[in-house]
């Protein structure tokens, strides 16, 4: 019997292996890490919760928590709202579909650095949009938000729904043709105006996909790195400063390991407490169904 | 048409309702596909037209002013002489270094993925499920929280900074993915042919060989698709784990752009952007809807 | 000589225990058909005869070897599949080939083994398409094929006709029982289609909830069903099923309730009743008598006919005998209408009694 799996066994071990050393390992040495007073070399000493403590003093630190969340609800909102519109609008058998898709989804093909160095362009507030409507004549027009402290992080959540927008509506899209076409006749008979059909009836349909957007959106936003590097690297001073590029500057720049692993404990932490409510209601819809059917 | 020929395509067209005439409404339809295709495709139009002018145009005229000739000198610059700090060797050795990188990575996570995922599919045992779902887990936390330990590992490997280390690592972050689009792909074929192979006398590598991978060829185009792009656009790994000596196109596009001494050049900036984003640009356009199949199959996660 | 012996064989799949303590032998030559609903256990029971599951514990004897730590292809066996799982990517002849190939036999060998199962299941003409290609039938032509060329002692069919419509379904049937005479191996066959299973079988062996319920032949599991289940589950329409007592009048017993008084002198009980026992008397439709005035010692039951279902060869009336309702199949030569009253009886010794509460026949 032992044998029987043993080439499965072998063909497996090296998946094995990655999972304990990387996806465990890994995390737990983080995880003890950040309890050590670590700078540019590890040690293992025991200093307690001194360097969440430190970390919660930090004024960057603070800074970065709120623009996740900020470019977090923006980005996601974004996405969802302009991809589900997208597949919407799309779904009403228009002319020049394939066209318009291809158009609508071309920006996730790229890098988010070079997603950021375009929307750096196109913002710069000598020579971009703004000189731009200037010069049609609106001379007081101004869209300087990418030098603004307040707003800056609100171009880069732009950079990212044009990045992301097009991801929701191939998902969504694809969502809405797989619903039985049977709904629609249904609807017309009863006289349903078809606003009220997609947001009272497809809406609840598709939810287990727009879960998983607001998933995989939200994953994104925790890890969102790239995008402010490129786009401001932080600035305008550390107005788009994130956890993630935290993590990385105390890490390499600032030689802080410990801190830096407080750091991507927490941004770990947040991240299971992103993902376990949606999971748990997966589980629970799924376990409902399944219920359900027997 | 029948529904299952018609999901089988990325997007099945629905013969629902009768030709429409032109109403206010389908104007306003109109409108917003537009407009929202504007949105999307015009940043790409001004970076085109941007790489095309020359620096005195930039400065005199708007972003959307269209160049006077077809000036190809920034490409020329961006790709052979532009600079990162000192050195003056334009972007072709990223391009170089991603393509260096990117073969093996891909190669590499591929068949491993393609291996897992028939392994955790037909040949199921104890544990099997649970390192799985470990992995699966493990795509989900914030790569910053591997940085650290990774990159002690590496070094203690003495891998750190070499190709060797930056493949490894891509192969690693690679892997969930890669193992679930497979697995999910293997999920659904037929329990029935595993088991006719078995009581044919076929072993694990020999179904795995003459079985199931050539049955794999649409899931193997998803996953090359996926790695390639994924691969080509990674900045963080790149960053850390390639060294001095293989840092990938996107870091050394960041460098060009991101620290440059004296006038901003935007012209060959824009170029060397339009470069970098060549490559998976090229595969989305060629793909069409396999990569957007790729995507469908990479967000059935769990 | 028993083909195949299981004994006290046990499967689960994690928290489930799907098959207990199950023992069954099936002698040389035999057909054999695994009956049941669906969850029944029935191909778990046949996959772990094939060594594609493993038991928790017991033991699988075939051929008088004990193959229980086996793998498959070392048990002298050949399986074919209810999706006819034909490797998509090889043709009709790299399917019929490719276990010889493993099992490194000489190409010659491989050409003439192949080329014999493709004259005997009329699919010369397609050993170079693939499976694509094929319509079911053939399909399943093919998968039986790469069965034959095992040259297997034992035969084991999951569910085959079951994808197959009704009429390629008849045809192949007949192909089947065509080629169990030919080999005359040993042959175990999985259904949840009772025609299928009385058509073929030499024995049945009905399933529920992973225990064999009944093993016998066609006609005893049709006309002496063990208990409720397999009495329910064999016949359509369904055996009809009248609560009562068992009543001791002198030394005769009855079967007694509000409209019947049945003397059971003809029941051939298995162990004699006990006054007042409440039981189940099932009774075919078939077997019910409409015409005629009730002959001396039988008895009659007035009954008002609900509706009438012709079904081609015969007729099936359903009719309301008091608070039951009862269906009798008649000749279609006969002519009934609806709202007509019958006068329906049976023969006690053709019907079934079971006990109420453990549903076991008496």
């Amino acid at each position: 019997m032992l044998m029987r799996n043993l080439a499965a066994k072998i063909a497996l071990t090296p998946m094995m292996i990655i999972v304990a050393v990387v996806y465990v390992g890994c995390i737990l040495w983080t995880f003890r890490t950040s309890f050590t007073s670590s700078r540019v070399l590890p040690t293992y000493d025991f200093v307690g919760w001194d360097q969440y403590a430190a970390l919660f003093r930090s004024t960057r630190w603070i800074v970065s928590l709120e623009n996740m969340f900020i470019f977090g609800a923006a980005y996601i909102l974004g996405c969802l709202i302009v991809g589900y519109l997208m597949a919407i609008f799309i779904d009403q058998r228009v002319r020049g579909e394939n066209t318009l898709r291809t158009i609508y989804l071309y920006p996730h093909a790229m890098s988010f650095i070079v997603t950021g160095l375009i929307w750096q362009w196109m913002l710069n507030p000598t020579l971009g949009l703004q000189d731009f409507v200037r010069n049609l004549g609106w001379e007081s027009f101004s869209f300087n938000w990418i030098v603004d402290r307040d707003l800056a992080i609100f171009t880069v959540a732009i950079a990212g729904i044009w990045h992301g927008s097009g991801f929701v509506m191939a998902l969504l899209l694809a969502g809405l043709r797989g619903i039985d076409a049977e709904i629609w006749k249904v609807s017309k008979i009863d006289g349903i105006p078809a606003w009220r059909m997609y947001i009272q009836v497809i809406l609840p349909i598709l939810l287990p996909m727009v879960l998983t957007c607001v998933f995989l959106l939200s994953a994104q936003a925790v890890k969102s790195f790239d995008i402010v590097v490129a786009m401001t690297n932080g600035g305008p001073g550390i107005a788009t400063e994130v956890p993630a590029k935290y993590v990385m500057d105390y890490l390499f720049e600032r030689s802080n390991i410990g801190r830096a692993t407080a750091a991507a404990t927490v941004m770990l932490v947040m991240v299971i407490s992103i993902a376990a409510p949606l999971l748990y209601l997966r589980s629970f819809r799924k376990e409902r169904q399944s219920g359900a059917g027997k | 048409m029948n529904r299952a020929t018609a999901s089988a395509d990325a997007f099945p067209v629905r013969v629902r309702r009768r030709k429409p005439l032109i109403t206010p409404a389908r104007l306003g339809l109109y409108a917003f596909l537009v407009s929202a295709a504007l949105f999307f495709a015009l940043p790409l139009f001004i970076m085109v037209i941007t790489s095309l002018k020359t620096m005195d145009e930039i400065r005199t005229g708007t972003i959307f002013t269209l160049p006077m000739a077809f000036n190809l000198d920034p490409w020329i610059k961006a790709w052979d002489a532009a600079c990162t700090g000192i050195t003056c060797e334009g972007i072709k050795v990223g391009f170089w270094n991603s393509i260096r990188i990117l073969i093996p990575s891909v190669a590499l996570s591929v068949t491993l993925g393609a291996l897992n995922g028939y392994a955790l599919s037909f040949w199921k045992f104890r544990g099997a499920n649970i390192a799985f779902a470990l992995l699966m887990t493990g795509a989900f936390v914030p790569h910053q929280v591997y940085v650290f330990p990774m990159v002690q590992i590496s070094a203690a490997l003495g891998i750190f900074g070499t190709l060797h280390g930056i493949v490894l690592v891509h192969v690693i972050f690679g892997l969930p993915v890669m193992t679930l689009i497979f697995r999910n792909y293997y999920a659904g074929i037929p329990e029935e042919i595993f088991k006719a192979a078995r009581v044919d006398g076929a072993g694990f590598w020999r179904i795995f060989l003459t079985i199931m991978l050539p049955m794999s060829t649409p899931i193997m185009i998803v996953a090359v698709i996926w790695q390639v792009t994924g691969i080509w656009n990674d900045f963080l790994f790149g960053l850390i784990f390639a060294g001095r000596d293989n840092l990938p196109m996107t870091v050394q596009l960041n460098n060009i752009v991101n620290s440059q001494f004296g006038e901003r050049e935007y012209n060959v900036n824009m170029a060397a952007t339009i470069l970098t984003a060549l490559v998976p640009l090229f595969v989305y356009f060629v793909s069409g809807k396999w990569f957007v199949r790729g995507i469908a199959s990479g967000a059935v996660k769990g | 000589m028993s083909a195949i012996t299981v004994k006290d064989l046990a499967v689960s799949f994690g928290h489930l225990s799907v098959l207990r303590d199950l023992q069954l032998g099936v002698n040389q030559g035999e057909f054999l058909v695994l009956l049941g609903p669906s969850g029944c256990g029935k191909s778990t029971l046949l996959n772990a005869i094939a060594g594609l599951i493993e038991p928790e514990a017991g033991t699988v004897e075939i051929g008088g070897r004990d193959v229980t730590h086996f793998e498959p292809k070392d048990r002298g066996i050949a399986m074919v599949f209810q999706s006819y799982a034909l490797y998509p990517k090889m043709t009709v002849r790299g399917n019929l080939a490719f276990g010889l190939k493993v099992a490194r036999l000489p190409r010659g060998e491989i050409k003439r083994r192949v080329h014999e199962a493709a004259e005997f299941l009329h699919i010369t003409e397609l050993l170079d398409r693939r499976p694509v290609q094929l319509s079911g039938g053939q399909r399943q032509r093919v998968a039986i094929g790469r069965a034959l060329v095992r040259n297997a002692d034992v035969f084991l069919f999951d569910e085959p006709l079951s994808n197959l419509d009704a009429k390629l379904r008849a045809e192949l049937r007949v192909e089947i029982k065509r080629l169990h005479r030919d080999l005359g191996s040993t042959m175990i066959y999985v259904t949840h289609d009772q025609i299928e299973a009385l058509t073929l079988a030499d024995r049945i062996a009905v399933m529920k909830g992973g225990i064999i319920q009944q093993l016998g032949t066609p006609r005893e599991i049709y006309d002496t069903p063990a208990n409720l289940f397999v009495a329910s589950f064999i016949g359509s329409p369904s055996m009809n099923f009248l609560e009562g007592r068992i009543a001791l009048e002198g030394d005769v017993f009855h079967y007694r309730n509000a409209i019947f008084d049945v003397p059971l002198t003809a029941y051939p009980f298995a162990r004699p009743p006990s006054h007042g026992q409440p039981v189940l008397l099932g009774v075919r439709p078939e077997n019910i008598a409409v015409d005629g005035a009730p002959k001396p010692g039988e008895f009659c039951a007035e009954a008002n006919v609900d509706l009438v279902e012709p079904t081609g060869a015969d007729t099936v009336v359903w009719c309301q005998v008091g608070t039951h309702s009862i269906s009798v199949r008649v000749d279609a030569a006969q002519i009934i209408n609806e709202r007509q009253k019958l006068c329906i009886g049976f023969d006690p010794g053709r019907a079934s009694m079971f006990d109420l509460e453990s549903g076991n026949r008496l």
